[in-house]
């Protein structure tokens, strides 16, 4: 029998009431507890949804994470201004990330936190996100700050970081997936992939501090960088990153693919980038797309990627998350639900024709 | 099996093999580029050597370095370990190290190329001096992707300019000043006079023109010999530095056993009365000269001519002539005495 690992790569759309709450909060017409209480009335709501669709591992749907999958570290810090690189993207908007104003920097939450309160509600399999080091690394000023040197800022993110992924693993998460959405950013900032190879030695300085079984539950996570259905990098070729993505050690790699125009040429490649050992999920479902995905759609997808794939490395996940930003109303919980519903069905339905495929 | 599916599987091992082939030929001529980079790499790696050139590298997020081997050895690690940038501060003299770090730091905001000369120890204790050239590099937004920095090994070049400073002020030193008197020579004379002669004049001042002889010098070195000759020019030289100590005497040795002084601003009394002076101290040395007839000691001539620049104006060469006039007179009237022009 063949069996592919299916997951989710993080957020779900908030409910409405979630996201009026968020930007009563905004409007200083909430407070914060009041809003963690909304959020954790979501997150309940979201593992069961997916309990319901038979998902095998579940999240919270980052209805925690505010204000975004990469804010939550610095939500509510007293040295964060709004106004930090500026990151456009293919429909003219543009996102600013958070800016540091003074040393020592220090996480707000950590996403341990969400996870704690998530195997609180399920008896599945649970997933968490945390937010990769290197974007964290982007929040230090261009200009520097007085008294509080970029390498102290970087000790002091990676330090945090590490200890935010070792208590996920002491609590029992199934898989920590490490956000690196900037990955591909990063080569629109700097097309020589200096800042790609920085972010992946930074990444790799904290992989390093775990044991081998431990790396085999971390993954990473690359994608365009979808937000209000389009996307910041989507037309940076995969090229130039999966060689240099592959020289992170984590043993776990979820990767957006659905969203390619033309996905062989990345498939082909992450074949010839492929070790032993490790697990690559390749994105099936489009979040950008507001069309859901028929189960045969995903079903063609898997099957694409299994000629270049072993099964046994293989998995398969959503390209993104649903809503990476916590006012983001551009996609509704329905289609996500679907979308993931989809990519569950479709995967049970590649593992049929798998099966018959290779006779077993 | 189907013979359509042995068809398919038949066209799928070609167009693998094909594919194989491509990779293969793309691989070739990557490992040819490859090569070539390594042997490039290489030559700079002997060139760096030869120039003694420390080159490094630092990762602006990571602060993790490449060193060349140079580097490596002189922050006192193995090959193979991975070097922090803390390591190259180390490696700084400490009373070097804020300039550099402030200069250092500055390069990660600006990207400013920057290059500072300080010292480094190597080994503990081996200060060397180095002149570091530093360069930052910055991606769009300002997020600061790598340092990369050379240093040259500049000890060996500053002692020797040090060497060639000191030996140049040496040269300049003996261009004007006569080796034996330590007296300014005549090159300097020539010189100093005729800017004297000028500033004199066009400030209507004065100027005293003495000219000194040492009588029968000849006769001393033919019977004394040359060494004791030039002790006497000496000693001659130093009674002549002692009467005319004011920073308006410049004095000089001008030919073998001849000296000339030249006095700015003094009036012709004062300029004789110091003449006289050293006409008496010359002699009452009383260094024993038994060729110098009706003295038996050692004495000397003195011609002296002089310029008030307000009521009248003497050229130089004639101011020459006139006190080389006078002293011929002094010689012509049997020595150790002083005549004026």
């Amino acid at each position: 029998m063949i069996r592919l690992p299916s997951e989710n790569i993080g957020s779900i759309p908030r409910p409405k009431y979630l996201i009026e709450a968020y930007n009563a909060f905004n409007a200083g017409n909430l407070s914060a507890a009041q809003l963690d209480e909304l959020a954790k009335q979501a997150s309940r709501e979201t593992i069961k949804s997916l309990e319901d669709l038979g998902a095998e591992i579940v999240t919270d749907g980052e209805q925690q994470k505010f204000n975004s999958f990469a804010g939550y570290c610095t939500h509510c810090a007293p040295n964060i201004a709004p106004d930090g690189l500026r990151i456009d993207f293919s429909d003219g908007h543009f996102r600013h990330l958070p800016r540091l104003t003074s040393g020592p920097f220090k996480y707000q939450y950590t996403a341990d936190q969400f996870l704690e309160y998530t195997l609180q509600h399920t008896a599945s399999k649970v997933k968490q996100a945390v937010i990769s080091p290197s974007l964290v690394s982007l929040l230090y000023p261009a200009n520097g700050l007085e008294g509080y040197s970029r390498m102290q800022f970087t000790r002091d993110v990676l330090e945090q970081h590490t200890r935010e992924i070792q208590r996920c693993l002491n609590l029992g998460a199934d898989k920590v997936q490490i956000d690196f959405t900037e990955a591909r950013l990063s080569l629109k900032i700097d097309p020589s992939g200096e800042l790609l190879q920085n972010m992946v030695d930074l990444i790799n300085s904290v992989l390093d501090t775990f044991t081998d079984e431990e790396r085999s539950r971390i993954g990473v996570h690359t994608c365009p960088g979808s937000d209000l259905d389009s996307a910041h990098s989507a037309d940076i070729d995969y090229k130039y990153l999966l060689p240099k993505l592959f020289t992170i050690r984590a043993g776990n790699f979820y990767i957006a693919m659905a969203g390619e125009a033309d996905p062989t040429p990345a498939l082909r490649l992450i074949r010839t980038c492929l070790r032993p050992g490790l697990r690559v999920y390749i994105g099936v479902i489009n979040p950008v797309d507001p069309e859901i995905e028929t189960p045969e759609l995903v079903c063609e997808r898997v099957l694409e990627a299994a000629k270049y794939i072993p099964l046994l490395q293989l998995g398969i996940c959503d390209d993104c998350g649903f809503s990476p930003f916590a006012d983001d109303e551009s996609t509704s919980r329905e289609v996500a639900f679907g979308k993931i519903k989809s990519r569950i069905l479709g995967g049970k339905l590649a593992e049929v024709k798998l099966a018959e495929l290779v006779g077993k | 099996m189907n013979s359509d599916l042995v068809k398919a599987l038949e066209e799928k091992i070609e167009s693998l093999e094909m594919e194989k082939i491509q990779l293969e030929i793309e691989n070739n001529r990557l490992m040819q580029r490859l090569s070539v980079v390594n042997a490039n790499d290489e030559k700079l790696a002997i060139m760096q050597s030869l120039a003694k050139i420390f080159s490094w590298e630092v990762a602006s997020l990571t602060g993790r370095m490449k060193c060349s081997a140079e580097m490596m050895e002189a922050i006192s690690l193995p090959a193979g370990a991975t070097p922090q940038l803390s390591d190259l501060y180390q490696l700084i003299h400490p009373e070097d190290l804020p300039d550099f770090s402030k200069r250092y730091e500055q390069s990660q905001i600006n990207a400013e190329p920057f290059q500072i000369e300080h010292r480094i120890v190597l080994g503990g204790s081996d200060v060397r001096i180095v002149r570091h050239f530093c360069q930052t590099f910055i991606a769009n937004s300002g997020i600061p992707l790598k340092t990369i920095g050379l240093m040259q090994d500049m000890t060996a070049q500053r002692s020797l300019e040090k060497l060639l400073e000191k030996r140049n002020r040496e040269l300049k030193r003996q261009a004007v000043v006569d080796d034996l008197t330590g007296l300014k020579n005549r090159r300097s004379f020539n010189d100093i006079s005729k800017s004297l002669w000028s500033t004199l004049s066009r400030l209507d001042s004065r100027l005293g023109f003495i000219i000194i002889d040492i009588d029968n010098f000849k006769t001393y070195n033919d019977n004394y010999g040359h060494d004791a000759g030039d002790l006497v020019l000496k000693k001659v030289s130093e009674l002549l530095a002692s009467c005319f100590r004011r920073g308006n005497d410049y004095l000089f040795r001008i030919g073998g056993e001849e000296f000339c002084v030249l006095t700015a601003g003094g009036s012709l009394e004062e300029v004789m009365q110091l003449a006289d002076k050293l006409l008496r101290v010359v002699s009452n040395s009383e260094i024993p000269h038994k060729f110098n007839a009706d003295y038996g000691i050692v004495t000397i001539s003195i011609g002296v001519s002089f310029c008030d620049f307000s009521v009248q104006s003497i050229s130089l060469n004639e101011l020459y002539r006139l006190a080389d006039q006078a002293l011929y007179l002094s010689k012509g009237s049997g020595r150790n005495n002083i005549t004026t022009s």
